[in-house]
């Protein structure tokens, strides 16, 4: 009885929650927005089939067993000699490029997405500290993101890329080549957040509730997540979304040449790093279709994340 | 005072133009494309034909070739029989190396004697000779046993200065193996038509034209720009662009294209360069494989079923773009020891190969890693991705490393490998070259062996190669070879793909024959 009573007010606060959200001006600017519904469509339909490869994938892509060299080099499917099994064309394996594309996705996302995790964890964390203690631990931790503000992020990456290899060697790291690239991206990008936190942090921590909170004698990591992170969260969210977008970018850049995710598990830049050796000889699907991928998710990525900035910010209403 | 500053002024400029135009007129660089750099400027460390080429425009040895491929002399004037084991040479007077000291008897013994040291990669082509200096200007090159090829073997042992060496402390050749950095790596010192000017390996080399060459040049190429290109598609810009006006290995997949452009015309010969595999043939249990198991590649069933897996021609079709013709044995036609009856087509079977695999007692396959260089042969490390497709459809779980080149051959050479990618062409348009040193029990000192990454081991084998060795008459040899080689195939030592067909393309202003062996000759090339 008492299970019910707890599933029904569970289901109550959901539809409430649901309720207030589509009444939210939030929701209203959404629903009166086509480039924001698009976008969120396209990332989320992307993220269906990055989840579930094997559903939306029309050919299996790493059972080498399956491949058959009649398809090789087969064109996309509405053009001369196509295929409609091969609605992208095929490669010089026989390899559906669509479904390669799908499986490459997987790793560009997860690859993107874990690195602005690392990203957001680190960067919010260092803005906090920053602004929250000032001083000199504050000066310290700027002058480290101006610094490394003056490096370009790709240059930043291979720096990362380069060491990691350098220090543990190849065999290490081609077994860790995720994690590594993971790392290297994420390292590059965290100045935005703990840059954009730690102004708002400052004026946050002057306001009453937080001295409320000091004399009541709570800890500071309490107050800093518990008080302050709630109110500084917002904008951290909006330039999450864009560095998704520049943390997509820079994944398929570093696997375009040769420093990323190795062919045995390819992302969509190494699908165009490959692809772009058949682009003089005829074959040019094997890199335009990846490239089309890409540059759509990053272009609904961006969009959306303009969308954010737009409707989050009262400042522009 | 002004009208004859004015006077000198134009004067000198007219000096200056006179000086000038004349030159420019005459310059004709070349720029030459390539996806690999010749690995060292040591001509005794690098036994690969990029090396071999580049080298050949600043070194040359006693002998060299003519246009019809004959023996033709280059520093030795003549040569003749005295014994049939002793070969005199006289030697061609008034020859200065590049950094004018003379060319006499001295240099040939030093090089030869040099040749033979452990670090050099020519060391069979100079084992068991003796070298007898007579004069200045003759040397006598004495033979262990009679050998009908050892003026062939000569073509690829160029001439470097004692002197030089010696004061360079260059004595031995380059250790390429173990990286070492040495004199020779950057700095070269022969009498061909070009010295060598400025070297940034892996970036760019140039050599330029020797004003007072001893010898005849055909063709008109007053520098050469040496670029190695490693990324396909923009070595191939790169001549479409006008950046480069000969590319040596075009890749096979860019031909079509390249012809379709006015300005670039390309030359094809059907090179003499097999593709093949090996396998690590001695180790009871695979390096490169699942631990515990012995080593399937040993059972000549499952050498037998990787032969039925492969589809020869698709991967001619597909990855080669119809540049090559299918083979079956390790040796391509018109060489010595070729027999047309070996190449007859296997036909791709994966039923019967799974059958082998299951009588060997790998019903279920077996896991195992492959080497492949990336930037040695035409479009090698698409070859290799292909050959792992293929043996995945007979229910091996073949996994590819394909690494460059410089780190590729130092790895087979200590035989760290359990199944690799080799592509060879047997020297001197005779196949006994690679019987010697592909197929006999490894002896370094001989040597016999230094290229068996198979690690082969078979006293017949050894005793029947010698034996065609030593045979002086030609028909009988041919056909001892024959035998040696159908052997071969039949014990599926090896599974051959193809022969390469070699393509260049070059600026329609540029021409230059293309010579079986892919050994570009300076001599004959033209600018117009």
């Amino acid at each position: 009885m008492s299970i019910t009573v707890a599933k029904e007010s569970f289901f109550g606060r959901l539809t409430g929650w649901l309720a207030r959200s589509w009444r939210s001006d939030f929701a209203y600017d959404f629903r009166r927005s086509p480039i924001a519904i698009a976008s969120l469509a396209i990332i989320l339909l992307y993220v269906a089939a990055a989840s579930f490869p094997s559903i939306f994938a029309p050919r299996p892509v790493f059972d080498l067993a399956t491949l058959d060299f009649s398809d090789a080099f087969k064109p996309p499917a509405w053009l001369a000699g196509g295929d409609w099994r091969f609605l992208f064309g095929a490669d010089d394996q026989g390899r559906d490029v669509l479904s390669a594309i799908i499986y490459g996705l997987r790793v560009s996302l997860f690859v993107s997405v874990a690195a602005v995790a690392l990203s957001v964890t680190i960067g919010v964390t260092l803005g906090l500290v920053a602004g929250f203690f000032g001083g000199l631990i504050d000066s310290m931790i700027m002058r480290i993101a101006d610094l490394q503000l003056t490096f370009p992020a790709m240059l930043v990456a291979v720096l990362v890329d380069g060491l990691l290899r350098a220090s543990a060697g190849q065999r290490f790291h081609e077994e860790y080549a995720v994690l590594i690239i993971i790392v290297a991206i994420a390292l590059s990008g965290w100045v935005q957040y703990a840059r954009t936190v730690r102004g708002l942090t400052m004026v946050v921590s002057t306001h009453n509730y937080v001295l409320a909170a000091r004399m009541l004698g709570r800890s500071v990591p309490f107050i800093l997540f518990r008080h302050i992170l709630p109110n500084v969260a917002t904008p951290v969210f909006v330039v999450a979304t864009i560095q998704l977008a520049v943390a997509i970018i820079l994944e398929a850049t570093l696997s375009f040449v040769g420093l990323g995710i190795p062919p045995t598990q390819p992302s969509l830049g190494t699908l165009i790093r490959v692809g772009n050796g058949y682009l003089l000889s005829g074959e040019w699907w094997l890199a335009i279709f990846p490239g089309l991928a890409l540059l759509i998710l990053v272009l609904a990525v961006n969009l959306l994340g303009d969308f954010l900035r737009d409707a989050l910010n009262p400042r522009l209403k | 005072m002004l009208n004859l500053n004015m006077q000198r002024l134009a004067s000198a400029f007219l000096a200056a133009g006179l000086l000038v135009i004349p030159l420019a007129a005459q310059a004709k660089p070349l720029r030459i494309g390539a996806q690999a750099d010749a690995g060292t400027m040591d001509p005794q460390a690098q036994n690969i034909q990029t090396t071999i080429t580049l080298l050949s425009m600043i070194y040359e040895p006693l002998v060299t070739r003519d246009r019809s491929l004959a023996k033709a002399p280059a520093l030795a004037e003549s040569w003749t029989a005295v014994d049939p084991l002793t070969w005199r040479f006289k030697l061609r007077s008034g020859v200065k190396f590049h950094d004018g000291s003379p060319f006499t008897a001295a240099d040939v013994a030093f090089t030869i004697a040099r040749a033979k040291a452990p670090t050099s990669q020519f060391a069979s082509y100079v084992a068991g000779t003796e070298v007898k200096v007579v004069d200045d200007l003759t040397v006598e090159v004495k033979t262990a046993v009679p050998d009908p090829l050892i003026i062939d073997k000569l073509l690829y042992v160029p001439i470097m200065s004692k002197a030089w060496s010696e004061k360079n402390n260059a004595l031995q050749p380059q250790n390429l193996r173990e990286k070492q950095e040495s004199f020779t790596a950057l700095n070269a010192n022969g009498t061909g038509p070009f010295k060598l000017s400025s070297r940034a390996p892996d970036s760019r080399t140039v050599l330029d034209r020797v004003p007072d060459y001893w010898g005849k040049m055909d063709g008109n190429v007053s520098q050469v720009i040496w670029t190695p290109i490693g990324s396909d598609p923009t070595r191939v810009a790169a001549l479409l662009s006008g950046e480069l006006d000969l590319l040596v290995d075009v890749p096979a997949q860019d031909v079509a294209r390249i012809q379709q452009n006015a300005d670039i015309k390309t030359e094809k010969v059907d090179e003499f360069r097999t593709i093949f595999f090996g396998f690590d043939l001695k180790n009871d249990s695979l390096k490169y494989g699942e631990p515990g198991n012995k080593n399937p590649f040993k059972d000549i069933r499952v050498r037998q079923a990787i032969n039925l897996a492969v589809d020869r021609d698709a991967v001619v079709r597909t990855v080669m773009r119809g540049l090559a013709t299918p083979t079956t044995q390790i040796l391509a036609p018109k060489n010595v020891g070729y027999d047309p009856a070996l190449d007859k087509a296997v036909t791709t079977n994966r039923d019967q190969a799974k059958k082998l695999l299951s009588d060997a007692g790998y019903p279920n396959g077996f896991a195992f890693t492959f080497d492949c260089p990336n930037d040695r042969y035409i479009n090698d490390e698409q070859v290799c991705k292909t050959m792992a497709t293929m043996l995945s459809q007979i229910g091996l779980r073949p996994t590819l490393n394909a690494i460059p080149r410089a780190r590729y051959f130092p790895k087979i050479w200590e035989r760290d490998t359990s199944m690799y990618m080799m592509g060879f062409n047997s020297p001197y348009f005779d196949g006994m070259y690679a019987l010697e040193t592909m197929l006999m029990s490894r002896d370094d000192k001989k040597g016999e062996g230094i290229y068996n990454y198979s690690n082969i081991a078979d006293p017949v084998l050894d005793k029947a190669i010698a034996a065609a060795r030593a045979e002086l008459d030609p028909k009988k040899r041919q056909d001892m070879q024959a035998a040696i080689y159908k052997k071969i195939t039949d014990d599926a030592l090896f599974v051959s793909l193809y022969n390469q067909v070699l393509v260049y393309a070059m600026r329609k202003n540029v021409s230059t024959p293309v010579r079986p062996d892919n050994w570009l000759e300076i001599r004959w090339v033209t600018v117009n």
